[in-house]
């Protein structure tokens, strides 16, 4: 357009905007339109969607569950029921909003229909943790004590009443804020945030009282010297 | 449990959005087994691929409304449907109009003929619709009659045979049955022998006229053909109406000869020639002022005289 006013003297009068290509971060607004362009059939938009989100939403049941079979289960669902959906997915709502509550939602459907059989099972897999390997390191004795720090921090995570580790829980792997928690459980943000607070304060005793304080101070140290 | 150190860790939670440190915490970093991604990815592939028929059904905005219009026009349709046979059944009342008018002509009293024989317009006004076909018929088939009549006489000026025989012949003929009235009624054409006698009866005052203008003769005949079309069914009333009209206006002066004649008009020129040639002048004049009349753009011998 320009090349064609200039010659018109009419480039000062339609001056068209310099164009600037930016290069910015991924945000929620895009992971909402990855999500259109999937619903309007572009494969390769879920494939970045699925890339980045199913770390933190596999973790987020796992620590749920504590259970990889269960976990594995309920993290198809979680994707077949969002594929499922798709059409429903409205771009004002955040794409993480959107997948966490799906989530949530199978994680409560799973914990009401086999309680009893959760329960076994966590149990169950307790002694396998223990097996865990810990951290790398050196020495033998600090493996150990890492694992039982580990195992001492999953085991109060599993103590958590469900309402605070699900908050926990999404406060730590999905990233989103107290109040899209407090959306996604169906409570109000302070509430969220008095259970998340709840939550902190029992896993931080667990951790002091399994020796994870020195063990966590170790580690910070490491982390800073390297 | 709120105590400022509680608060503090609590605030560090907040910011780091973990309690263990990083090299305990990627311990905790745990991810789907491949074959999961494997089925996830599978699953929203088939999904894209099946996706177009049902986002045309889901997206598709008018099944609804075209249902919901649909329904509405059914509705109504079926209440009009359900509501008509109570009011009106269209072929019903219709059958039944007429049948109500048929009865009505039916019933109508035979107007007297011979009364609206002097006023042609008000012949025209009692004479109903329904038995105009038989009046039309009844003239066409006089007219034909007529034609007849004509050759008859020009037979007859050679052989010299009598029409006043051959007339009689036909009045002998016996009278019209309650069938044949019936049947005049319902609008079919009336019976050959009260017709004959209808056209004979017009001659004769067509002829009484011609030979003379005989007044006695002309109302004669006019007596006789009212006595008897008043005895007579509508439609042989109806011709003998058709008669008397002419030969009121003078039509009926031209003989039959002349019906035949005006409808050719050579033949009818050559009919006033032989007037002329008869020395009936007056007879002629008045038959060219019809012909003029009736073929204005006709150019003949004495136009072009006259002109």
């Amino acid at each position: 357009m320009n090349t064609l006013a200039a010659p018109l003297g009419l480039a000062g009068a339609f001056q068209a905007p310099a164009r600037t290509r930016t290069v910015r971060p991924m945000t929620a607004d895009d992971d909402g339109e990855l999500m259109v362009r999937y619903v309007r059939g572009d494969m390769r938009a879920f494939e970045t969607l699925y890339k980045k989100f199913r770390g933190p939403l596999y973790r987020y049941l796992s620590r749920h569950t504590r259970d990889a079979e269960i976990a594995n289960d309920l993290f198809q669902e979680v994707w077949s029921k969002l594929i499922t959906s798709r059409d429903r997915y409205e771009p004002r709502a955040k794409f993480s909003t959107f997948i966490y509550r799906i989530a949530h939602n199978c994680f409560i459907d799973h914990y009401r229909r086999s309680s009893t059989r959760f329960e076994k099972v966590r149990r169950e897999d307790d002694d396998s943790e223990l097996q865990t390997p810990g951290p790398r390191t050196d020495h033998p004795d600090e493996r150990l004590q890492y694992a039982q720090t580990l195992e001492s921090y999953r085991a109060a995570l599993s103590a958590l009443p469900a309402e605070q580790r699900d908050v926990f829980l999404l406060y730590e792997e999905s990233g989103l804020t107290l109040e899209e928690i407090g959306t996604i459980t169906g409570v109000g943000m302070e509430t969220a945030k008095s259970r998340l607070r709840y939550a902190v304060a029992k896993l931080r005793g667990a951790l002091d009282d399994a020796g994870g304080a020195p063990v966590a101070q170790r580690a910070a140290l490491k982390e800073s010297s390297t | 449990m709120s105590t400022p150190d509680r608060d503090e860790e609590f605030e560090a939670f907040l910011a780091r959005r973990s309690l263990l440190p990083r090299a305990l915490a990627e311990h905790e970093d745990a991810e789907p087994p491949p074959e999961v991604d494997r089925s996830v990815l599978y699953e929203a592939q088939a999904a894209v691929n099946a996706a177009p028929a049902r986002k045309s059904f889901r997206n598709n905005r008018w099944p609804v409304p075209v249902a919901l219009a649909a329904t509405v026009l059914i509705s109504l349709a079926i209440v009009i449907q359900v509501q008509r046979p109570s009011s009106e059944t269209p072929m019903a009342a219709r059958v039944q109009e007429r049948t109500s008018t048929q009865s009505d002509i039916a019933d109508e009293p035979e107007p007297d003929v011979g009364a609206l024989s002097d006023s042609p317009e008000r012949f025209a006004k009692a004479s109903a619709p329904a038995e105009s076909r038989a009046l039309i018929a009844s003239a066409n088939e006089l007219r034909r009659l007529e034609e007849e009549r004509a050759d008859e006489a020009a037979e007859d000026a050679s052989t010299g045979v009598s029409a006043q025989s051959r007339r009689e012949a036909y009045a002998a003929a016996p009278p019209p049955s309650a069938a044949d009235a019936d049947a005049s009624a319902d609008g079919a054409p009336p019976a050959p022998a009260p017709v004959l006698a209808d056209a004979a009866r017009a001659r004769d005052i067509a002829a009484a006229e011609s030979d003379g203008g005989a007044s006695d003769s002309v109302a004669a005949a006019r007596d006789r053909s009212a006595a008897d079309s008043a005895g007579a069914t509508g439609a042989r009333g109806a011709s003998d109406a058709v008669a008397a009209i002419e030969a009121e206006n003078g039509k009926a002066a031209a003989p039959a000869a002349a019906a035949s004649a005006e409808r050719d008009p050579k033949a009818w020129l050559e009919r006033i020639a032989k007037l002329r040639a008869e020395g009936r002048h007056a007879q002629a004049d008045r038959e060219f002022k019809a012909f003029v009349k009736r073929y204005p753009d006709y150019v003949t011998d004495e136009a072009a005289k006259s002109k």
